[in-house]
This record gives C-alpha cells, sequence and structure tokens, in this order.
C-alpha cells in the first residue's frame, strides 16, 4: 500500500517535471517565432517606407 | 539506476528527445531532409488522384476546404473551453475536469477532421506549399500542439488535478499559443505564394 502510494507520487513527480520542461521548450519557441515575425514585419515596413514609418501612419500618405 | 529510470521514465525520455532535436539541428540534419522532401510533395500532386481531384474539381476542393474550417473551428473551439476553464476565466460553476473530458472528446474529432481534410487540400497545392516557410511552421505547431495536448496536458491534469495551479496556468497560456500559432499560420498560407 506504501510501496503504491510512493510510486504513485514518483510518477505524477515524473509527470510534472516532463510537463515543465515541455510548456518552457515550446513557449519560448512560439514566442521566438512570433517575436521574429514582428521585427521582420517592422524592417520590411521601414525599407518600404522608410524611417519615418511609424505603426499608426498611413502607408499611403508617404 | 534502474529504479530512476522506471521513476522518471517521461522525464529522461523528454529530456533524451529535446537532446537528440538538439543535436541534430547542429548538424544541419533538417536542410538535408528538407531537400529530399520535394519529390514526395512533386508525387503527393502530380501523381496521386487526390492531387489530381485537389488540382482539377474546385467545387470539392472547396467542399473540403469547408470541411477543414468547421474542423479547426472545432478544435479552435475545444482548446478554448479548456484552457479558459483551466486559466479560471469561462464556465467556473463547471468542474474542471467534466469540462476538459468532454471538449477533450471532441478535440480528437476535431484533430482528425483537421488532419485528413488537410492532407487533401495540402496535395492540390503541394509544389506550391512546399516552399512557404509558413507552410512547414504551421505543420511543426500542429504536430507539437497535439502531442503536448495529448501526452502533457492530459495526462497531467488525469493524474496530478488541479493540484500544481502555476504549471496548469502555464501551459494553458501555452496551448493557446501554439493553437494561436496553428490558426494564424494556416490562415497566412492562403495569403503568399
Amino acid at each position: 500500500m506504501v510501496n503504491t502510494l510512493m510510486t504513485d507520487e514518483k510518477q505524477k513527480k515524473d509527470l510534472l517535471i516532463a510537463t515543465l520542461i515541455v510548456t518552457v521548450v515550446i513557449l519560448l519557441g512560439g514566442l521566438d517565432y512570433w517575436i521574429g515575425q514582428v521585427q521582420t514585419t517592422l524592417e520590411l515596413l521601414e525599407l518600404a517606407y522608410g524611417e519615418n514609418f511609424g505603426l499608426f501612419n498611413n502607408p499611403m500618405n508617404f | 539506476m534502474n529504479e530512476i529510470f522506471a521513476s522518471y521514465k517521461r522525464t529522461i525520455i523528454v529530456s533524451a528527445v529535446l537532446l537528440l532535436i538538439l543535436v541534430l539541428e547542429l548538424l544541419n540534419w533538417r536542410t538535408a531532409v528538407y531537400g529530399g522532401l520535394f519529390p514526395l510533395f512533386e508525387w503527393l500532386q502530380r501523381s496521386t488522384w487526390l492531387g489530381y481531384v485537389a488540382t482539377n474539381y474546385g467545387s470539392i476542393y472547396a467542399l473540403v476546404q469547408a470541411i477543414h474550417l468547421l474542423s479547426m473551428a472545432l478544435l479552435g473551439g475545444t482548446i478554448l473551453l479548456m484552457d479558459l476553464r483551466l486559466l479560471n476565466l469561462s464556465l467556473k460553476t463547471m468542474p474542471v475536469d467534466v469540462v476538459v473530458e468532454n471538449a477533450y472528446r471532441w478535440f480528437r474529432f476535431g484533430l482528425m477532421g483537421a488532419v485528413v481534410s488537410g492532407i487533401f487540400l495540402a496535395a492540390g497545392v503541394a509544389e506550391k506549399v512546399y516552399y512557404l516557410p509558413v507552410f512547414w511552421a504551421k505543420m511543426l505547431a500542429l504536430l507539437g500542439g497535439s502531442l503536448f495536448v495529448i501526452f502533457f496536458k492530459i495526462p497531467l491534469l488525469r493524474k496530478a488535478g488541479t493540484n500544481s495551479v502555476w504549471l496548469i496556468r502555464v501551459v494553458a497560456i501555452t496551448s493557446l499559443m501554439v493553437w494561436f500559432t496553428v490558426a494564424a499560420t494556416g490562415r497566412w498560407i492562403g495569403f503568399v505564394g
């Protein structure tokens, strides 16, 4: 009975650690992807409209 | 040694898989495999009945596209139901396990529908999507998101319940982000190439 409880506790701990590792990797990977996309988009807009580009400017007015 | 492996089997396997991915990345394995995949995409579009029907019958393509969108809506809906409940933002009066188990059942149908219809849709434009980085981003997010839900999120909730509140909240946020990426990159494919 005690052994079963201990094994169950260990399995739970194992699952928690594994989930934490995977969650951190996926979260950081996703953030890296989207921050990279925002950066690339801003660079492209700057290339197209120059340094005067502002996020809320209407590009058709340049 | 055996006892440690038996006690931390999942953690050891996860660490080994992540290490393997890191080593393969350092060896530029992805680039090597990518080049070799083109014949498969070419074959899918030009030499299979899937590719033939998807390229020549617009009405069938539109029908399958509708099934794909509905499956994605089902998938996204169940993810929102599960994750917003885990974040304690919706359905607060209903027990977490009831919401999650019911939503998970429909999640599997949504996933199956999206994958099957997605293969048909990809067959019609296989040579185009092969060159789109956003297509590969979607595939990676879809694979990662599915494995994450099936092997980590659901087992965690079934085994550990809602005891580890912070981990469950981070898991819910991660899940939302991954499926947002799947949806956004999926729509993106339609606007490029």
